[in-house]
């Protein structure tokens, strides 16, 4: 009798354990895949709201940083508005507010944010009721920081571009040249952009831009620095080492870009794709 | 398992938990090395504690932590797998009289030798099929090894240094 119990304890352990393990893998799962981050994470309200509570011991301690990081922006403001002044006010035959790059930025606070997992997310403190909605670009003011990927009533969660599922659409300043930005895992500091022509000429030190043929970032907007040039025999592409312009690790307050006519671009673009399946 | 165990342990479990969330989780050591402390939360439990109960606690501390950090399930799949494999273990190494009853695994107890074996084991079964998980290849494999042996030690050391800091208050009170 006693050893029937013991070999039924025994078994029982077992199927928990099974249980458990498949509940997890299918956590995992979920996690792994681009449009559902669902259930557990930190957009979550309860731990959103947490996360708030701590971040405001830890904003204290990086005050300084973020002076000076807005003084810096401030200082590249000013000049910008230099360069503004050549072209007078009111000037007819300048088209008038570039209706299909106009858009809105909203600031938001980074409350949790990691750079040494594989699949690297960002949590902010600003949600729906801002106007987050996902697949809105995010940025510092020094470079792309990812894009977001679920928001709920106060909260957004950000697919950092230190993830391995991240695909950005960017381009080589000198050349126009256009390649997808991605990350290969492991070192916060280098991402890697693929696809990119072999006839455009790089070498180190030169800067890599957002393309603005995604509706997610604006154009020309900074993206890195080449590191490394590598290039592979038998293919047309070349394989680019580069470093991301913003640190990743110390980012603390961040621009969400709100597209005015995104709705409307992305759906002649569906549109499009969707008359070429027609007339096949 | 007698009761008075539930009380302290369960105040263990969120203090520990709390300092990986807010603290450790934020702790990487040249991108390489992330301590990861909650697996001692299985490892030192009582050694009478029924397998099903130490399985079940080792998802719900994991699940805790996955929750904070946006991992799905990862710590709690692999703290599942070694509280699993806890029992099997402190089989294997079981000294000839058997374990006493209310009897701990820790160096106290049990010596030093036994305790490195054990702990060592069950935290690298721990790191490295949480790094494993992480990484969600073999792609990586050298890297992942690598990175399962630095944490554990980091790991390891941190634990050291918290039980030390703990002893000369359990010398008062003998």
């Amino acid at each position: 009798m006693r050893n029937i119990l013991f070999i039924l304890s025994k078994v029982h352990a077992l199927l928990l354990f099974i249980i458990l393990e498949i509940i997890a893998f299918s956590l995992i799962s979920k996690v792994n895949s681009y449009q559902h981050v669902a259930i557990t994470n930190s957009s979550d309200k309860f731990i959103g709201n947490v996360y708030n509570f701590t971040e405001g011991f830890h904003q204290y301690f990086g005050l300084k940083r973020a002076n000076i990081a807005l003084l810096e922006e401030n200082a590249r403001l000013r000049q910008q508005i230099k360069y503004q002044t050549f072209y007078p006010k009111g000037d007819s035959s300048l088209p008038k507010g570039d209706s299909l790059y106009s858009y809105n930025y909203i600031t938001a606070k980074v409350i949790n944010n990691t750079v040494y997992k594989t699949h690297n997310y960002i949590t902010l403190n600003k949600g729906k009721k801002d106007g987050l909605v996902t697949d809105m670009g995010v940025m510092d003011p020094k470079g792309i920081v990812g894009i977001i990927v679920q928001v709920s009533d106060n909260y957004a969660l950000v697919m950092s571009v230190l993830n391995t599922n991240s695909s950005i659409s960017v381009k080589h300043k000198k050349s126009n040249a256009f390649g997808n930005l991605k990350w290969p895992g492991y070192d916060p500091t280098t991402l890697i952009v693929e696809d990119i022509s072999k006839t455009a000429f790089m070498k180190k030190g030169d800067t890599i831009i957002t393309s603005g043929y995604s509706t997610i970032f604006p154009p020309d907007f900074p993206v890195g620095i080449v590191k490394k040039v590598k290039n592979t025999a038998g293919s047309g592409f070349q394989y680019v080492e580069i470093k991301p312009t913003t640190d990743l690790n110390k980012i603390e307050y961040v621009y969400v870009q709100q597209r005015n006519n995104k709705y409307e671009v992305d759906s002649l673009e569906n549109n499009i794709d969707l008359e070429v399946e027609n007339d096949r | 398992m007698t009761g008075r165990y539930i009380v302290p342990n369960t105040i263990r479990f969120i203090l520990v938990l709390l300092a990986q969330i807010f603290v450790l989780n934020h702790v990487n050591l040249f991108g390489w090395a992330a301590p990861l402390v909650y697996p001692f939360l299985i490892i030192l439990l009582p050694i009478g504690v029924p397998s099903s109960i130490v399985i079940m606690a080792g998802f719900l501390a994991g699940l805790t932590v996955d929750f904070f950090t946006n991992t799905g399930g990862i710590h709690a799949a692999s703290l599942t797998l070694m509280g699993f494999l806890r029992k099997p273990l402190l089989m294997q190494l079981m000294p000839q009289s058997g374990y006493e009853k209310d009897e701990l695994p820790t160096f106290k107890d049990q010596g030093f030798g036994w305790f490195m074996i054990y702990a060592g084991i069950l935290l690298f079964i721990h790191h490295f099929s949480y790094f494993l998980l992480e990484s969600f290849s073999f792609h990586h494999f050298g890297k992942t090894l690598v990175r399962t042996f630095l944490s554990g030690i980091v790991s390891f050391s941190l634990f050291w240094i918290i039980s030390l800091a703990a002893l000369p208050q359990r010398k008062k009170m003998r």
